[in-house]
């Protein structure tokens, strides 16, 4: 007789992480309309209800109009555009960032609070994403081959030796020893940083997310919050507030760069644009990710570097880049589009 | 009240959103930078 395996074995767990993650949705939801209600005092016009082939299997009639016929069309990715993911996103590039940037700061305040968002928060999401968790092993296999295993293995070598960097920069402790585990902890981060990137580069269906340009503007907006979160930890010499508008500014940069590697892709690739420019993902694309997220941090972070009211500045600097993080992750993750089958 | 476009409606709530999680993002760096401060003196390192 053979023991059955259960399918979700830390269900519980999972449920708990997917329960409050809708509910802070929810929260953000009502909150978004009782403010337009209540205090700006608008309401929308009632409209009848989608067509809900037309709003689910549609976005774009592209092929259409130039006489092929879709068995399926413009697909929006349903997989990955979850606030799970943007939030574990966010955690694992801030995280890392924030830790590469305190190592070399020495700065231990720092270093605990890039290890405990990557290992901690990205951790416990990572986990409850997991759908079986008891073959938890199978993601370690074909690093070689796979950017989830690269990663995963990245993962652990953080968690152990970023683990021990971090207790050894608390306790004052050196040696060989602690400077060989930062050295493997440095580039654990590296990876963490390209990782979300390259991971997603991998899916074949959604060219969206083919593009080069996306693992490195995620490792530079990570690093940008990374390096201003070590400044308002107690690193705020001017060189590192001068790097911070630097690769606050470059982020920036590489999302436009982003945007126009898609307009000139294929038609699934410009789909995915027109969510960034003209759809739903307008607002997160433009104001979250770029002017709150990379413009406005760069400015900040350069007027504190000069002198002009550095602890606010570095503060707002530090807070909007990991907005900024945030929603590049949501806006990329939602323009995902399947490309149509014929 | 004002009657608007649905589109502009979702917009314009997208940007409250914004909003409201810059709000939680100030709100929880500055606990985040405080109690990191306050661990480190406690383990009687100045970061």
């Amino acid at each position: 007789m053979t023991a059955t395996t259960p399918a979700r074995p830390i269900l519980g767990f999972q449920n708990l992480v997917d329960q409050a993650i809708r509910k802070t949705e929810k929260f953000l939801d009502s909150t978004a309309d009782l403010i337009l209600k209540k205090v700006v005092k608008v309401e929308p016009h009632p409209e009848p209800e989608p067509d809900p082939v037309a709003a689910t299997n549609v976005l774009s009639d592209e092929y259409e109009e130039s006489g092929f016929r879709m068995k399926s069309g413009f697909k929006q990715d349903d997989n990955w555009a979850i606030p799970h993911m943007w939030v574990e996103m966010t955690a694992g590039g801030i995280g890392a960032g924030t830790f590469l940037a305190s190592l070399a700061a020495s700065n231990p305040a720092g270093m605990t609070v890039g290890f405990a968002l990557t290992a901690v928060m990205k951790g416990i999401l990572l986990w409850a994403d997991l759908g079986r968790p008891d073959r938890v092993w199978r993601v370690f296999a074909q690093p070689n081959k796979s950017w989830i295993a690269r990663g995963s293995w990245a993962f652990a070598a953080f968690c152990v030796f970023g683990g021990i960097s971090t207790l050894a920069a608390l306790l004052s402790v050196g040696g060989t020893g602690v400077m060989l585990s930062s050295i493997v902890a440095i580039i654990a981060s590296l990876v963490l940083l390209v990782y979300d990137g390259f991971f997603l580069n991998d899916s074949t269906g959604v060219a969206g997310w083919r593009s080069s340009v996306l693992p490195f503007w995620f490792a530079t907006n990570s690093s940008a919050a990374g390096v201003a979160l070590t400044a308002l930890l107690g690193s705020a010499s001017t060189g590192f507030l001068r790097l911070a508008s630097a690769l606050f500014g470059i982020a920036g940069a590489m999302g436009y760069a982003y945007l126009r590697d898609l307009l000139r892709g294929g038609a699934s690739a410009r789909t995915s644009a027109r969510q960034l420019t003209d759809g739903d993902q307008k607002i997160p694309f433009v104001v979250g990710a770029g002017i709150l997220g990379s413009g406005v941090p760069a400015m900040l972070s350069g007027m504190a570097a000069i002198g002009v009211a550095p602890t606010l500045n570095i503060f707002s600097a530090a807070a909007l880049g990991v907005i900024g993080v945030y929603y590049s992750r949501q806006s990329t993750l939602s323009s995902g589009v399947h490309t149509p089958v014929f | 009240m004002k009657q608007i476009d649905q589109d502009d409606y979702q917009r314009a709530k997208e940007l409250v959103k914004i909003g409201i999680v810059a709000t939680i993002a100030c709100v929880l760096t500055g606990v985040v930078t405080c109690g990191a401060k306050l661990a480190s003196k406690l383990v009687g390192r100045k970061s």
